[in-house]
């Protein structure tokens, strides 16, 4: 009876890694409302300080603060690696995705800097993308020092991940479950990093 | 006589008519109060017979006038009574044979075989309809060359006596269609054709006027002529003829190809049918045998559209190379490493001997065969053989990421036949390639420099967007 429900769970629900990719995604959505429900937020509350009508993009303007060079690029750089981890954590091999994964694209894969090749693919087409939006995302918040500092912390756990990544790829046909915990554990500390400034902003306004 | 009786019962319909209007004007008319003053026709007038001519112009004064005071005073009733006794007029013209008919074709009158065109033939009748009879028409047609008309359509048009209209100029006009002749394509000669309307109505005949159409016929071509393949050809080679045949009308075109020997005598020929435009081609395997390995022949076609015959010139061709006897033996292969990974190079060899004496060139491929890439070339090369065995050896890195884990076979193909009559040799590998699929560990050079050239990617845009964008 119990390996009948187990194999039923089995067919109903999809196997841990894509559950914990869901999870991964739920985060990332997670963290977009949070930074809509901020700004919807604070454009209430000017709402209903203000004694005049007033524009939303002024708003935004008013709200810009300037982080620095050098936290916008180390954002840039995070979610660009982030992208690029968690494309190799899933579609490096063939285990998670079968008929869809690095592998399918032979003349690639054949050769020696393939994995540069496919991880360059990803950072400049969807990275490009979202390094237009990244840094601006995080100018409508008080960040502090404290704060940045720690994500410094971000490519170090991201570069661990890859790593993780590509030595599951090495040792393919061979798996090693702990390598991908690590790898999928380090990937998902990173997306709390970069989330934190935002949730930590909209916690405060909330209070 | 039919005239006669005709009148005599339509004199009898009317006074009967008369009659009864009579005494339906006579009856009580509650709703209107309007009734005629006319005595009823005697009893004797009714059964009198032919004795009484003085009662009975009495009794049409008496219908007379009441049919003149029904039209004064109930016009309605004498309208009706007028519709009652109408009788249609007709003719009494004598039957006409002064039929006009006339034939005409779609299209120009100068054509060729292939053309299509319709026939429309039109008769014109003066008879009335009273007197008119149906009309049987055929299509008459004479062939070029010939020297009668033969009919086109065995079962007649019929046209039948009503089935004639006005079409402004002409009055009592009708057209048929002979959809049984719409070309030329049966004819075996070309020249003037005649076509005639021939109509009868069972008892007089009549003929069309001729209408002479000038066929032609276009000779057909053939070009391009070619053996494949070239050169160097084995007598038990696919040998195959091509030309290319065109006809400007359309025709079919027969085409015969004949094979000659080096004594100039056909060896044989080979015919196919061309429908239009289009390729000819003939496999000529049938007419060589091992004997003529060696050998040069040569070729040429005769074509024709049914009508025009033609011939080319005479082709060289095939030229067949000497019969080479190779022995072939132990197709091997043996991988750079016992592993059998798909990145490495695998060494396949294969026994090779001339059985004759002198020298002989051949032409050795490798091909390998996955699921992946099945029958991929992976090299070639001219080899020299003589009667000492030597080992005809590709050192090659044949397969790439997709043919991981899968079994494999491998093929040599030569130029020449071997000792079993066949110009290739298989192996099939029992054990499958490794199912690794990158090649390089994670911690040696490739492995960290595939990670540091993403980092580089990623620092570098994240510095360009940054100074591009956010400054």
């Amino acid at each position: 009876m119990s390996l009948l429900l187990m194999s039923l769970l089995q067919m109903i629900l999809p196997r841990y890694e894509v559950s914990l990719l869901i999870l991964i995604i739920i985060a990332m959505l997670i963290g977009g409302i949070c930074h809509h429900a901020y700004l919807q937020r604070v454009q209430s509350i000017v709402k209903k300080t203000a004694d005049s009508a007033f524009d939303r993009r002024a708003l935004l303007k008013a709200l810009h603060i300037s982080q620095g060079s050098n936290f916008n690029a180390l954002m840039i750089l995070s979610w660009s690696l982030f992208l690029t981890a968690m494309t190799f954590l899933y579609f490096l091999t063939p285990d998670i995705f079968p008929d869809r994964n690095y592998f399918l694209f032979p003349q690639m894969a054949s050769e020696s800097y393939g994995l540069a090749v496919f991880g360059a693919a990803v950072v400049l087409i969807p990275g490009l993308l979202i390094s237009l939006i990244v840094p601006r995302v995080y100018s409508y918040y008080l960040i502090s020092r404290w704060l940045k500092n720690l994500n410094l912390l971000t490519p170090i756990f991201l570069i661990a991940s890859l790593f993780c990544s590509i030595n599951l790829a090495t040792i393919y046909p061979k798996a090693n479950g702990f390598i991908w915990s690590l790898g999928y554990g380090t990937l998902l500390v990173s997306l709390i990093l970069l989330l934190l400034p935002i949730i930590i902003g909209f916690a405060e306004e909330m209070r | 006589m039919i005239k006669a009786s005709l009148v005599a019962l339509a004199l009898a319909l009317v006074l009967a008519s008369l009659f009864s209007i009579q005494v339906a004007l006579c009856q009580p008319d509650g709703g209107q109060g309007a009734s005629l003053d006319v005595p009823p026709p005697s009893p004797s007038t009714a059964s009198s017979g032919g004795g009484g001519g003085g009662h009975r112009q009495i009794d049409l004064d008496r219908i007379l006038k009441a049919v003149q005071e029904g039209k004064q005073k109930k016009p309605d009733k004498f309208e009706e009574l007028k519709k009652l006794l109408y009788i249609e007029p007709f003719s009494t013209v004598p039957y006409s044979t002064d039929l006009h008919l006339g034939l005409g074709i779609s299209g120009n009158r100068t054509l060729n075989r292939n053309d299509k065109f319709a026939v429309t033939a039109t008769v014109v009748n003066p008879n009335p309809i009273e007197i008119r009879r149906a009309l049987y028409l055929h299509l008459e047609a004479l062939d070029p060359g010939e020297n009668s008309f033969k009919i086109v359509n065995p079962v007649a048009q019929i046209v039948q006596i009503n089935e004639y209209k006005d079409d402004g100029n002409e009055k009592n006009i009708t057209a048929r269609a002979f959809p049984d002749l719409t070309s030329f394509s049966h004819l075996k000669k070309v020249g003037p054709a005649v076509l005639r309307l021939s109509v009868s109505d069972g008892q007089y005949n009549w003929h069309s006027q001729n209408l002479t159409l000038n066929v032609t016929n276009q000779p057909p071509r053939l070009e391009n002529i070619s053996i494949m393949p070239q050169p160097n050809l084995r007598y038990n080679d696919a040998i195959l003829y091509l030309a290319n045949v065109t006809d400007p009308d359309g025709d079919s075109v027969n085409v015969t190809l004949h094979i000659k020997d080096e004594l100039d005598r056909e060896r044989g020929n080979i015919t196919q049918m061309v429908a239009g435009d289009g390729q000819a081609s003939f496999l000529g395997n049938e007419f060589f045998s091992k004997s003529d390995a060696g050998k040069n022949f040569t070729y040429y076609y005769t074509f024709g559209d049914g009508i025009v015959s033609n011939e080319t010139t005479v082709q060289d061709g095939p030229n067949l190379r000497k019969s080479i006897s190779i022995h072939v033996e132990k197709p091997w292969v043996t991988p750079e490493d016992e592993n059998q990974y798909w990145w490495q190079n695998y060494n396949f060899t294969l026994g090779m001997k001339n059985q004759g004496q002198e020298e002989a060139k051949v032409q050795v491929t490798l091909f390998t065969d996955t699921s992946a890439h099945p029958w991929r070339a992976a090299a070639s090369k001219e080899v020299t053989l003589t009667q000492e065995p030597q080992v005809v050896y590709f050192n090659v890195r044949p397969f790439d990421v997709l043919d991981a884990n899968q079994s494999f076979r491998f093929k040599f193909a030569y130029s020449e036949y071997d000792q079993h009559q066949q110009d290739y040799i298989t192996k099939d590998w029992e054990k499958a390639l490794n199912a690794k699929l990158v090649r390089y560990e994670t911690v040696s050079w490739l492995g960290i420099g595939n990670i540091l050239a993403i980092l580089l990617i990623a620092f570098l845009l994240s510095i360009l967007v940054e100074r591009g964008f956010y400054r």
